[in-house]
């Protein structure tokens, strides 16, 4: 007996060492992470990285980008090439096929390349021009209205790149803001997430709709959308047409919110801060929120919209990452034991064990932390002017760069991923109580962001450097 | 030793060595990532069978259910290995 014991936990920590470089979760730690601290030593030797992290600048003619490409060329060949390896080597870990990969992320580098650029026009904002929402129409034009060839889905990774890009986000967020205003997320998140979840619950029961597609389509709207309904799924071990239908009504009201949160917030002239908190209150996955979130940067200073262009995705970070994600593992252990211990089997044993908390942790934020956590070491003893001066441009600015980067990858990707004809048909009571959950959502969240919390997410907005 | 020590205890110290065929080993139950991206409508566009949060789950085709790895039942075959 002792020696299966040993067997068994042999097993198991062969496993927890295969995860590292089995899940997408840590490769964008290694990604990120790699980039921080060779952006640190580099910075801690008098060099930096914002050679290769080069991006659009403004312009306003263009004579000005032909300019600008000409000259920098070298450099977004370069960057190109360092994207390549990296995601390269971290998709053939995974197992995807290389061949296909590189002719797809070709394609989507030029093409973020290009609306990277349009974004970088002096004239954009004045007509809704935004990276996120061009990418997010492109993308969803052309793979909804065009055949696109199949080896192009091998680079369209938007979970991976989102993840690669919060972690280098961390970068830019001072660990001390994380300290300061995590309990608060936590706190705004966690009445959200728990009325959230408790309405489409209860509606989905009473119209009559399986427990456990309630439970799926209730942790879908109320932690992380899509990455939420298929943790949910297989904890309560939900039928196989369950997870589609939940991810089918993620997505839709996912896109409707990457338009509707930053064009109201805007009409309501609401702070950067302030509109972020409800984005990540009110969004279902990260992807989307950062769209939304990123959007509304781009609005700070315009049309009385107050507050750092940082502040809406720092806020947006804080809420939805920090107060909504890391949760996952408890709401599927939570779930699992009732539908085990509460609901019939049918034949089937699956038992739930802490591990899980652990094992679904979206292994990301860790880097997002340890990224935040080095950054802040490297400000540690400099006066305000030297950090400025300094370490802003040369170490956090590149990251900061390199984050951006990955964002407009993943926007393109979520509209290239989303085909409304591919998508389960969901059926009108899940819909409807799946809506009733948004509508929950976003009317509590607005109410906790912009009136009881008002105040702290306003400060952060003002405070954020 | 405390309640939440006995819990996090719990799963190493009181499984059965003799457990049950789990579903990870049966010839139904189907958890590459690639495939489970290709069956699942959509998971792709916002999500991601390679995110941690799936952890080893997949899809039951003998019960039409999304599992654990780690469940059972009585209608296990053993996957035929390649």
């Amino acid at each position: 007996m002792p020696n299966d014991a040993n067997a068994i936990t042999s097993a198991s920590r062969q496993s927890s060492w295969r995860e590292l470089f089995a899940k997408e979760d840590w490769w964008a730690v290694w990604i990120g992470l790699g980039l921080v601290v060779v952006a640190g030593v580099l910075f801690a030797n008098g060099a930096s990285l914002k050679w290769i992290a080069v991006t659009p600048q403004k312009w306003s003619t263009l004579d000005q980008v032909g300019a600008q490409f000409g000259a920098n060329a070298a450099r977004y060949l370069a960057l190109f090439v360092l994207w390549l390896v990296l995601f390269g080597i971290a998709v053939r870990a995974l197992g995807l096929r290389l061949a296909e990969f590189i002719p797809a992320f070709v394609v989507l580098f030029i093409v973020s390349a290009l609306i990277y650029t349009l974004g970088a026009w002096d004239q954009a904002s004045r007509y809704n021009l935004e990276p996120p929402l061009v990418a997010l129409v492109l993308g969803l034009l052309a793979s909804n209205l065009l055949r696109l060839p199949d080896w192009l889905q091998s680079g369209l990774r938007v979970e991976f790149y989102i993840k690669t890009g919060i972690v280098l986000l961390g970068a830019g967020f001072p660990f001390v803001l994380i300290l300061w205003a995590g309990p608060v997320a936590i706190g705004q998140a966690a009445i959200v997430s728990l009325v959230t979840f408790g309405v489409i619950y209860f509606v989905a029961v009473k119209l009559g709709l399986d427990r456990r597609l309630a439970a799926t389509l209730g942790v879908g709207g109320a932690v992380c959308g899509v990455s939420g309904a298929i943790a949910a799924a297989g904890a309560v071990g939900a039928k196989k047409e369950h997870a589609p239908i939940a991810i089918t009504l993620v997505i839709l009201w996912a896109i409707v919110m990457i338009f509707v949160l930053p064009l109201v917030s805007r009409a309501l002239g609401l702070p950067t801060g302030v509109a972020g908190a409800w984005i990540g209150t009110s969004e279902f996955a990260d992807a989307a929120g950062l769209a939304a979130a990123q959007t509304y940067s781009g609005y700070a200073g315009q049309a009385g919209v107050t507050g750092t262009p940082e502040a809406a995705v720092q806020a947006f970070t804080l809420m939805k990452v920090i107060g909504r994600d890391v949760w996952i593992g408890v709401w599927a252990l939570v779930l699992s034991i009732v539908a085990t211990t509460r609901w019939e089997n049918d034949g089937v044993t699956s038992r739930a064990d802490a591990g899980e908390i652990w094992r679904r942790f979206p292994k990301f934020v860790i880097g997002f932390l340890i990224a935040s956590v080095i950054v802040s070491l490297a400000a540690k003893g400099l006066s305000y002017d030297a950090y400025k001066k300094t370490l802003t441009p040369e170490l956090v600015a590149p990251l900061q760069g390199l984050r951006n980067w990955a964002f407009i990858f993943c926007f393109l990707s979520i509209g290239l991923t989303t085909r409304l004809r591919d998508l389960a048909t969901a059926g009108a009571r899940p819909f409807y109580a799946f809506t009733a959950g948004v509508v929950v959502n976003v009317i509590l969240g607005y109410i906790l962001s912009t009136i009881v919390f008002v105040d702290f997410w306003q400060k952060l907005g003002e405070a954020a450097p | 030793m405390t309640a939440a020590r006995a819990m996090i205890d719990a799963p190493l110290h009181s499984a059965p060595i003799e457990t049950p065929p789990r579903c990870a080993a049966c010839r139904f139950f189907c958890s590459d990532p690639q495939e489970l991206e290709s069956r699942i409508a959509g998971l792709r566009s916002f999500g991601s069978a390679f995110a941690a949060v799936r952890d080893a789950d997949g899809l039951c085709t003998r019960h039409d259910r999304y599992l654990r790895a780690t469940a059972h039942c009585r209608s296990f075959e053993a996957r035929i290995a390649d």
